[in-house]
């Protein structure tokens, strides 16, 4: 194959479709590692790849600004600090785990095969769920958007945002402002003085 | 009219719901600030729903768009905004006298609830798929966050967890949902949405559409916790501080109601045939298991978790009615079950205060020592049974059923003006008289319902106090005690119970079909004719495939 | 004073900013430039092809295209090591000692010497960890570094046509998107070494870079603000002629005094009525020029809020409790030996250059000459360019080795962006590190809500002043 120059490669659609197999393909296994791994830390890490993956595929449909917040919000920002949440978790978790495999195995071959069914049960579903989805995509007919998309689709975007969707937008503050009390509620230490005491608070009428 | 100009109209239009975000901001600061006259919180959320309450009852009249359609102020907006108002004023009140367990984070308690309020308020008035969800998530969130406020509570932490996940999946097929109906038509508004979908829909039955109808189907169940997805209602409500249940129990359901009006009625309308039969399964399941679960029950609010399962079944009768009296009916429903079951919850409320119980045993011989609160509660139980004493929640029972006998005639006679998609779909489904199927259910299953609604007053009433009873004191003077305002909510629904029975059962009714005309589903129906009517033959409707069809279609 | 070591450093910083730069430069030019010319044969005086073959075009264009990334190679290897011994000789003048001056002439040799030796070391993996994350956790540290710096290359280079490519719409925030995902690899470095000193040292970078994103991002957005736009390249572009421009001085709310001011200086014609041009740029009398004031503190408080930022973001003193040697050893590194270690310690360098870039391009007018333009005519500066013009003619015009324009650009960003690194050392010298709940509350407490205030007095000021957005 004789390329005339980079340009043309990109404009053929050539390097794009190699590239969105490339990038599809790395979210896919990496998708399959983050539920066969047993270590629920590296899983974790694996999410975050998978979010990267998408964020390319994003990339690749010219939604700079929908990768670049997948990259920062979702793959950084949110499976991080869910990774950080798993390390404070009981690390022996996973010990327990490997006993229960062990006593697994020295059951009768019965047992072994209705459990062998019941963990296979959850992938069961999800090929169902996901053959379902699929023969109900392939049967409707998309329409292809013919627009092409403008290099300043950021722009498009923010005027949508504080135009169109003001109202949404603005709501999503009251969002975050009750999400952010609620965390807050949530993490805050309570004073050990401040004793359970609500009995007593109702029947002296005192409050 | 310019562009300013709709801004100020669609703020003057949302003026409800700013003044109820007003409280929240007031609210979440003012124990940090006047840490003295923390009393005072709830009273700015009362004073703001009651202003959102005045300023909503001058709304009524045509449907107003606001924010380029993202957000419709019609009849139905109206009252579910009055009921949201009202439901939130009695959780507060309830709330005054339980707030000792959430210890120092009761302002934030009241912002969040709050929030949760304005949110339904939102929901109600979506007519964009982006506000809806914003809406329907910031209700998802505050949920969680109300379920969880007893930090040193563990099943209220079970609670909040369990409410989280399932939020979260369901939050992901409803999503699922809407990006494909967004990839379908490419817009995020109802009105193009169903208008699009209409010309799509001429072959219907797709396996696409069944999917999307399903996925739709899985979120409002979960909001409104019909049988399959109900796994989490009996934990929640258990482990939820009390005045969280109620709201949860009316005012997220309400949440779930508009979303299923608008969405199915509206949007999916001319989908009818497809999603009918299996939300009719759903009703169907629900007030079966709904009611026989409750029965074996020994908690008083899982009882009522159980019980409201079965609620959302009889309701959704009046949705599958497809007609204006169903909603009709549907909102008189929601109506009088809001204000019941906020009595009823009141009741536990004071109980368990007193006793620190909420077992139905532990009520027995009530009456002796708390004869009023015995009385009110029973009332409450009472119609939520569907006993007519006084008969508001017989009478909502019964307009349900009429508008469920109804849906026999529309398979009937009627059958001649449907969209022949319709037809053909009555065709398949073999004339089975669902509506009597749907009604039989309801009645035979409120059998169950009012054995264990009447056990708890028989309780109350007939036997000797139990130990917790017994231990009580003899006073029972309510007012100016912390438990004054579950006790001032206990007797605004029970009047209220007697009041939609008796005097103003038309003023409700008329209310409910002025929401209902605002959705009209007749509308749909008509709109659908005159597709029908220009598709060329109904032959050719099952030849081509609905592919070239839908060019055609298009085309034109 | 210490006179002679000051002359020392100086000496060291031209000597090795000669090497960092001319290394870059020459690799840019041959791989950009030269090569290319030469396969398809336009190079003057050599070889001379009329028709080259599409496969040898497709080459030069790749070869073209891979220029940025090239550059960033060559760069960045070399720029830490001159980083570290700079550093190190900062330190010793602000600690008045010697600092390393035995390798190569007065130490200049020292880093090279320790890279060499760290990259033939033994690279232990300890038992266990968990060997693919602990080799890929530097790797995830680097990448970005080197990808998420493309945009500001075009933009630090005037939009130089080699640099053109790397230039994008979203540019800052792609950069920013970019700056983030190191946190990612110190966590996992922490992890997989297996070690709790490591482990912590994560954790503790984690809770600090996305505590001290948000200040950081929020002081950026609103400069984004006041430029309109997110592209680099558009960003530097407005800030063009002098100071006054510059957006660390109001994002262009002082451009209408740059203009006027040679009117009211009687620099030029006096005869022009000054007062309608004032109009345009300060529309409201006196409360235009009292906003232009608030936006000028208003940016350079933003400007002191993404240094702060930015240091905690890449774990500089007073914000290095993740590495804090006297609590952690050494922190996500612990366990961290030869290459590895090093790649760590390349990418730590990297980015507090890559973070004094952003700054310079976001706040100091990236390669724009600090002197405005109206004294910049009036200086006799002609003659001496066109001299220099002439002498270096063969290597503009026919190597197209030099081009003036991104000379001066690189000139003064190599000026600010080394003068915000000596900025850094100098903190580093002088301030005590925070204790981790300090830090927390200070990021919190303190940088969050600052932003957020100097966001809202931003978006309401600049209604009264035209700015460049």
């Amino acid at each position: 194959m004789e390329f005339v120059n980079v340009q043309e490669l990109v404009s053929t659609g050539v390097a794009e479709a190699l590239a969105f197999y490339f990038i599809a393909a790395l979210a896919i296994t990496l998708s399959i590692g983050v539920i066969s791994d047993k270590n629920v830390i590296r899983a974790g890490f694996l999410l975050i790849g998978v979010f990267g993956g998408i964020s390319g595929l994003f990339f690749l449909l010219q939604a700079q600004f929908i990768a670049l917040a997948q990259v920062m919000i979702y793959a950084v920002g949110i499976t991080l600090v869910v990774v950080i949440a798993l390390m404070l978790t009981n690390p022996r978790l996973q010990n327990e785990e490997a006993e229960e495999e062990a006593i697994a195995s020295s059951e009768p071959a019965l047992l072994k095969f209705l459990d062998s069914i019941r963990n296979g049960f959850p992938g069961l579903v999800a090929w169902i769920a996901f053959v379902t989805v699929y023969m109900a995509i392939r049967s409707e007919h998309w329409e292809q958007s013919t627009q092409t998309i403008g290099e300043d689709n950021i722009a498009v975007i923010g005027r949508a945002l504080t135009t169109d969707y003001s109202l949404p937008f603005e709501f999503a503050s009251v969002l975050l402002l009750a999400a952010l009390i609620g965390a807050i509620m949530l993490a805050k230490a309570e004073k050990v003085e401040d004793t359970d005491t609500p009995r007593e608070g109702i029947e002296s009428g005192s409050n | 009219m310019n562009s300013l100009d709709a801004y100020t109209q669609g703020i003057q239009l949302i003026s409800p719901e700013i003044l109820v975000i007003v409280a929240i901001l007031l609210t979440s600061v003012w124990d940090l600030f006047f840490p003295k006259l923390k009393g005072y919180t709830p009273w700015f959320g009362i004073l703001s729903l009651g202003g959102a309450f005045a300023i909503l009852c001058q709304q009524f009249g045509e449907p107003q768009r606001a924010f380029n359609g993202l957000f419709t102020v019609d009849n139905l907006t109206v009252t579910f905004g009055l009921i949201t108002c009202v439901v939130g004023i009695i959780v507060i009140l309830m709330t005054m006298g339980y707030e000792h367990h959430f210890r120092q984070n009761r302002g934030e308690f009241y912002a969040i609830l709050l929030t949760a309020l304005v949110s339904v308020m939102f929901l109600a008035g979506s007519t964009d798929m982006i506000m809806l969800f914003v809406a329907l998530e910031t209700l998802s969130i505050c949920c969680v966050l109300l379920s969880g406020f007893q930090k040193r509570d563990a099943k209220s932490g079970e609670a909040s967890l369990k409410y989280l996940l399932s939020t979260a999946a369901t939050t992901a097929t409803l999503l699922y949902a809407l990006s494909f109906i967004y990839g379908l038509t490419g817009a995020t508004s109802f009105d193009v949405i169903s208008q699009k979908l209409q010309v799509m829909s001429v072959g219907s039955g797709s396996m696409f559409k069944m999917l999307l109808i399903a996925l739709v189907m899985s979120a409002i169940g979960f909001k409104l916790s019909v049988v399959p997805f109900h796994m989490w209602t009996p934990d929640v409500y258990e482990g939820a501080p009390t005045p969280v249940t109620a709201f949860l129990s009316i005012g997220s359901k309400a949440g779930g109601f508009v979303v299923a009006m608008r969405f199915l009625l509206d949007v999916l309308g001319t989908a009818y045939p497809d999603w009918m039969l299996i939300l009719a399964g759903l009703a169907v399941v629900s007030m079966v298991a709904g009611n026989l679960i409750a029965l074996a029950q020994t908690s008083f609010k899982r009882m009522l978790a159980y019980s409201s399962i079965a609620h959302v079944g009889y309701i959704l009768i009046g949705l599958l009615a497809f007609s204006t009296e169903g909603v009709q009916s549907m909102m008189f429903y929601i109506i009088v079950y809001g204000l019941m079951n906020l009595g009823a919850f009141a009741g536990a409320i004071i109980f368990s205060n007193e006793t620190g119980s909420d077992r139905i045993d532990d009520f027995a011989g009530l009456i002796k020592k708390r004869p009023w609160l015995a009385i009110m509660t029973s009332i409450c139980l009472l119609n939520l049974g569907g006993l007519p004493i006084p008969p508001a929640g017989f009478l909502a029972k019964i307009f349900v059923f009429k508008a469920g006998v109804g849906i026999e005639q529309l398979s009937g006679s009627s059958l001649s003006g449907l969209p022949s998609a319709m037809l053909q779909h009555q065709a398949l489904s073999g004339g089975i008289p669902i509506g009597w199927i749907l009604v039989l259910v309801a009645l035979v299953t409120s059998i169950p319902a009012i054995y264990y609604y009447t056990r708890v007053v028989i309780m109350m009433i007939v036997p000797e106090p139990s130990e917790k009873v017994a231990n009580l004191s003899e006073r029972s003077q309510y007012v100016g005690s912390p438990q004054e305002g579950p006790w001032l909510a206990l007797t605004a629904c029970t009047f209220a119970v007697m009041l939609a029975g008796t005097f103003m059962v038309s003023p409700i009714m008329e209310v409910s079909r002025q929401a209902a005309l605002s959705i009209s589903p007749e509308r749909q129906r008509e709109i659908g004719l005159k597709i029908d009517s220009t598709t060329p033959t109904k032959s050719m409707i099952e030849t081509v495939p609905d592919y070239g069809l839908r060019q055609r279609i298009s085309l034109r | 004073m210490n006179a002679a070591e000051i002359y020392k450093l100086s000496r060291l910083a031209i000597f090795w900013l000669s090497v960092t730069f001319g290394a870059v430069w020459v690799a840019c030019w041959g791989v950009g430039v030269f090569i290319p010319s030469l396969i398809t044969g336009k190079m003057p005086f050599l070889l001379q092809v009329d028709n080259p073959s599409t496969t040898v075009v497709f080459i030069a264009d790749l070869l073209r295209s891979l220029t940025p990334i090239l550059s960033l190679l060559v760069f960045i290897p070399i720029n830490a090591m001159f980083m570290v011994l700079f550093e190190r000789r900062s330190l010793a003048l602000f600690t008045v000692r010697m600092g390393p001056n035995r390798h190569g002439f007065d130490g200049l040799a020292q880093t090279a010497a320790d890279a060499v030796k760290l990259l033939f070391k033994e690279d232990i993996t300890p038992r266990g960890a968990d060997a693919f994350m602990f080799t890929l956790a530097p790797i995830i540290f680097f990448a970005p570094s080197i990808f998420g710096a493309l945009p500001l290359l075009a933009a630090v280079t005037n939009n130089h046509d080699l640099f053109k490519v790397a230039n994008l719409p979203t540019g800052i925030f792609y950069i920013l998107a970019a700056a983030s995902i190191p946190v990612v690899a110190l966590v996992m470095a922490g992890w997989a070494s297996n070690n709790k000193y490591s482990l912590v040292g994560g954790l503790r970078s984690a809770a600090q870079a996305i505590s001290y994103e948000i200040p950081l991002v929020l002081s950026l957005v609103t400069m984004c603000l006041l430029a309109g736009t997110l592209d680099v390249v558009e960003i530097v572009e407005q800030q063009k002629g002098g100071i006054l421009n510059w957006n660390i001085l109001g994002g262009g709310a002082l451009s209408g005094y740059d203009k006027l001011a040679p009117y009211w200086l009687n620099l030029v014609d006096t005869s022009f009525d000054t007062s309608a041009m004032f109009g345009q740029f300060y529309p409201v009398p006196w409360l235009s020029s009292i906003m232009a004031f608030v936006l000028v503190i208003c940016t350079v408080l933003l400007f002191g809020l993404y240094l702060t930022g930015a240091c905690a973001e890449i774990n500089r003193i007073p914000f290095d409790l993740p590495e804090a040697e006297s609590e952690l050893v050494s922190g996500y590194n612990t366990e961290y030996s030869g290459i590895k270690f090093a790649i760590f310690f390349l990418a730590e360098f990297t980015n507090l250059f890559v973070v004094s870039s952003i700054a310079t391009v976001m706040f100091l007018g990236g390669g724009d000459n600090p002197i405005p333009k109206w004294i910049l005519d009036r200086l006799p500066l002609e003659p001496i360019s066109n001299a220099l013009g002439s002498l270096l003619s063969p290597l503009i015009k026919d190597l197209m080795f030099i081009d003036p324009a991104t000379f001066w650009a690189a000139f003064w960003v190599i000026v600010k962006v080394y003068s915000i690194v000596f900025f850094a050392i100098l903190v580093r010298g002088t301030l005590p590190r925070f204790r981790i709940d300090q830090l927390m509350d200070f990021g919190w407490k303190r940088l969050i809500p600052l932003a957020l205030i100097l966001f809202v007095v931003v978006v309401f000021a600049r209604t009264w002043v035209v700015c460049h957005g």
